[in-house]
This record gives structure tokens, sequence and C-alpha cells, in this order.
């Protein structure tokens, strides 16, 4: 007889879920390459998880609704439904007037991508009109190497080097170096 | 058709082929039952009266028995309603008062486009809200155009209401130009419905959608700056960013746009580049010309009030009207009377 564990159950049953997450990491990595390698496996793992929560409590449960969803949070912040810059996003995924989920899903879709494309027309002619520089990078370059070489960056002036003829001074700042604590450093010995 | 390529529009497409009908937690995707059943759709589209699609409206379609399906129209004005057994239905749009839409045309949807073999959710048509009538306030920057929009009434409709005559009046028949704690009453709003078959597209205008909005530029002689280039950029009530608009001044140095009656704020840019001159204004601002705030606003609006505007007429304000009037050859009275009042009316076309 083969006998399956109630503890066994629950895992096969987690079994999908697990794949799901793994599959939207992947996704992430391929189409917010900047946003996922920012977090470690384990925080963007966290990231997903909890949107899928997130997804379910707007009624979002499909496997392309909670892609959407998560695609809509890598684009403008993990916690973009309740970001209070954000409430016109709130407002639509709880939109009354609209009954099924997706629909208030695809309304939103809609809508960002609207935005981005008015804004995105809106630079290109102001590009044009001379009101923007058109070679602003849009995309983080490299800055070049950093500066490894010590406490003195380049810019600043580097002390000389102390030569083997230079007489070292007692710093009175220091309390280490101070005669008194040197003195009752000698007496505690003594005693 | 715009072609997107934003990391959130790609990642949208590679959404889309994920499976719509398998939960996250299933292990299979649920059967399509009714996958043999061939539905209709009707597609809804609102515009403008410029032809612009119109965000946010919702549309209702009601069956015989009662059921209804309620949508939303995207930022590209269409609703598509799909699952509808062939037939007829009553089309509206409850948000809005009869006289503030009309059905443009009807076409037949193409072959593909009118098919689906989905079922449509029927719902009981919810309980209207009781709508009386109410009386708004008016706030700096409203004008009939703005809260005609808000409350879902095409703006003649408001303003020639018989209880808003008293109002009418007193602002001298101008809708645009109110002042605050001017009280507007909003008549109850009357709801009308249209016959809309499956398998069609039926275009609808919101009356009264878009705005002009009309700025002229004129040089310190009162000559208008013709045919110079400009940008125009807008804010909305909302927030939501707007297209910028390019273009080049008419012969009368007007920039004339239609522009959401939602707007609060305009920006024009003329001669955009290394001569580029920047003006703001406050759409919907002005107060009527016949209080003291109006006139120094429009003497300012000339180039002859430097104050800011403070709602009493004091010494810099008569050198103003002095100077207006002087460069007029009206009697220089340094007082706001009647032909100054008119002059001024005239030369700021509001």
């Amino acid at each position: 007889m083969l006998l399956i564990r109630t503890t066994q159950i629950q895992a096969l049953a987690q079994l999908p879920r697990r794949q799901f997450i793994a599959e939207m990491m992947e996704h992430l990595y391929r189409y917010f390459p900047t946003q996922a390698w920012l977090l470690t496996r384990d925080e963007l793992r966290s990231h997903v998880e909890h949107l899928l929560d997130r997804a379910a409590s707007y009624g979002l449960t499909s496997r392309q609704q909670v892609c959407r969803f998560i695609n809509l949070a890598a684009t403008y912040g993990w916690t973009f439904d309740s970001d209070p810059d954000l409430l016109w996003m709130h407002d639509i995924l709880t939109d009354g007037a609209l009954v099924e989920p997706g629909e208030r899903l695809n309304r939103l879709v809609e809508s960002c991508l609207h935005r981005q494309r008015i804004e995105a027309r809106n630079l290109a002619q102001r590009r044009a009109l001379g009101l923007v520089p058109a070679d602003v990078p849009t995309v983080l370059q490299p800055q070049g190497a950093a500066d490894h070489s010590g406490p003195w960056p380049f810019e600043m002036v580097r002390p000389e080097p102390i030569s083997p003829q230079t007489e070292l001074k007692p710093n009175p700042a220091d309390h280490r170096l101070s005669d008194a604590l040197y003195g009752a450093e000698e007496t505690f010995v003594d005693d | 058709m715009t072609t997107d390529h934003t990391a959130l529009a790609q990642a949208e497409q590679a959404a889309l082929a994920q499976n719509d009908t398998q939960a996250v937690e299933a292990t299979a995707a649920a059967c399509p039952l009714s996958a043999q059943t061939v539905n209709k759709v009707l597609e809804i589209r609102v515009v403008g009266e410029d032809g612009e699609g119109i965000d946010g409206v919702e549309v209702r379609v009601t069956r015989d028995d009662g059921q209804a399906l309620l949508g939303k129209t995207s930022p590209a004005g269409g609703y598509r309603f799909k699952g509808l057994p062939p037939g007829a239905y009553q089309l509206s749009l409850p948000r809005l008062d009869e006289e503030a839409w009309q059905v443009k045309t009807t076409l037949d949807l193409a072959e593909p486009d009118a098919n689906c073999s989905v079922t449509a959710a029927w719902q009981s048509a919810p309980e209207a809200p009781p709508d009386s009538q109410q009386v708004h306030v008016i706030k700096q920057g409203e004008c009939i155009g703005k809260i005609a929009e808000h409350y879902g009434f095409f703006p003649a409709t408001l303003w020639n209401h018989g209880t808003n005559a008293a109002l009418k009046e007193l602002r001298h028949g101008n809708m645009y130009i109110l002042l605050e704690n001017d009280k507007v009453v909003i008549p109850e709003k009357r709801q009308k419905s249209e016959v809309a078959e499956a398998g069609k597209q039926i275009t609808i205008e919101r009356r009264g959608v878009p705005e002009s909005l009309n700025i002229r530029f004129l040089d310190y002689d009162e000559s208008p700056k013709a045919h110079i280039p400009y940008l125009l950029s807008l804010k909305t009530l909302q927030g939501a960013p707007v297209g910028e608009i390019s273009g080049q001044t008419d012969e009368n140095g007007f920039v004339s746009q239609a522009v959401p009656p939602s707007a609060t704020q305009a920006t024009v840019v003329l001669n955009p580049g290394t001569q580029a001159e920047t003006h703001l204004f406050n759409i919907g601002h002005a107060n009527p010309i016949d209080t003291t705030s109006g006139w120094q606003a429009r003497l300012k609006a000339l180039g002859y009030h430097y104050a800011e505007d403070d709602d009493e007429p004091g010494e810099r304000s008569e050198m103003a009207i002095r100077e207006f009037q002087r460069f007029k050859q009206l009697e220089e009275t340094g007082e706001m009377d009647e032909a100054t009042r008119s002059a001024l009316s005239s030369s700021t076309l509001s």
C-alpha cells in the first residue's frame, strides 16, 4: 500500500506555486534586469511571493493576471498598489464599476501604457524643439574606474611622506601618549 | 498604430502568452466548456467633439429582463462588451445627462472581431443612486465647462437651466468667467438609452468635450505676435499626463487648441530653443471684469499693472489705468469707468 502523508500532499500542492515563482523570477531577470539585479535572489523571491498575495487580494489569480500584476510592480515599485503617489492605480484596481478583476487589470495596464506613450511622445517633441538636450543618456553608463588608492581621493593634495630624519613628537591630543597617563600606568605596574 | 518599446510593453507581450484560465496554484488549466458557443461583441467608442477617444466613461447594456453589463472606456475611448447572444439591447451612459451624449455612427464589426466564444456575466442592474438637484459652490479656477464635465452634463444644459438664470445675468452670460462662491444649481440628471445590436461598433459623441483654449500673445504696442512657434503643455485636475502640442500662433497672435475641460494650468513656450520665453496660465482663474481683482488681472496681462492682484484699487492701479487710458486715447481719469472697462474687455477678449 502506498502511504502519502498530509505533509507530502501539502508539499505537492505547493509545487505549482513554487514553479510559478521561479518562472516569474526568470521573467523579471529578462524583462526588468535593472530592478531584478538590484536584489538578492531571496529578496526577489520574497517580493514575488508577496505580489502573488497582493494580486489575489484584488481577485487576480490566473497565471497571466499575476504576471501582468508583477510587470506593473517592477515598473512602478514593488508596493505600487499602496503607494500614496500612485493612488490612481489603486483606484482602478478597486473600481466598482468594473465587475471582473481581469477587466480592472486590463484597464490599469492600458492606462499605464497610454501614459508611457504620452510621456515618450512629449520627450521626443521637446528634443526635436531643442528644449531637452538630444544627447542625454537615458541608461546608466559606466562612470570610470573607482578610486581604491586609499583614504586620499585623487583630487586632494596628498601629505608629504615622512622622512627618516623627521623627529616624531607625542601628540598631546592622543591620551595614549600623554605623560600623565604614561606615569599612571607605570605606578600601577609598580604596585 | 504606435509600437511600444518600453520594458512594460515588452513584458506585457510576454505576460499575454501566459495561460489566463490556469490559476497559479493549479496544476492544469480549466477546460473551456463553451468553446463551441459563438457569441457576439458590441464595441462602443466614446469620443469628444474633436473625435478623440475619452477615457473612463461608464457604458451599460441592458437586456429585456433587466439584467445588465457595465463597462468603462479605455484611454483610447473604447470598450468591448463580449459574449452577447445575437439580438438588440438598450445602451446607456449612466453617468451622463441625456443631452451630454449622442450616437454618432453605427457600423458592422468585421467578422473576426464581431464574434467571441466567451459568455457574458449578466448581473442585476445596480440601483441608481437617488439623483436630486444640488448646488455647487464655485471654487477659484472653476467654470461651467469644468463642472459640467464633472457632473456629466452638457455645459449649455447647466448654464441655460432656469434655476441658474440669475447667475447667468449677473455674469453677463459668460459661463467661463465666474467668481469664487458663485452658486450653480446642478439639476437632476435625465437618463436615456439607445437600441444597440450585438455585432456592431457604435461611436458615441460626448458633447461639450473638449473645451477650446485661446491665448493671445501681443507685443508691447498690442500688435499680434503672429506666426511664432510654440509648445503648449497642460496640467489637469487628475494629474494624468497630457500630450504636449506644438504649433505656430495664427496671424492674430492666437494659440488656439482643444483642451480637456479638467485642464487647470497651461504653459506656453514661445520660440522654443535659445530664444524661448515661457508663460504660465492658470486656466479659469480670471475673475469677472466688474470686480477689482478682475480688471487688475487684465491690466496685468496687458503689461500695465506690475503689482500683485490685491483686490484694492490703490496708487499703482490708478497709474496702470491712466497708462492704459492714454494708450487707448481715453480720458485719463485713473478710474475704471465704463469706457475703460469696455476697452479693457475688448483688448483682453474677456
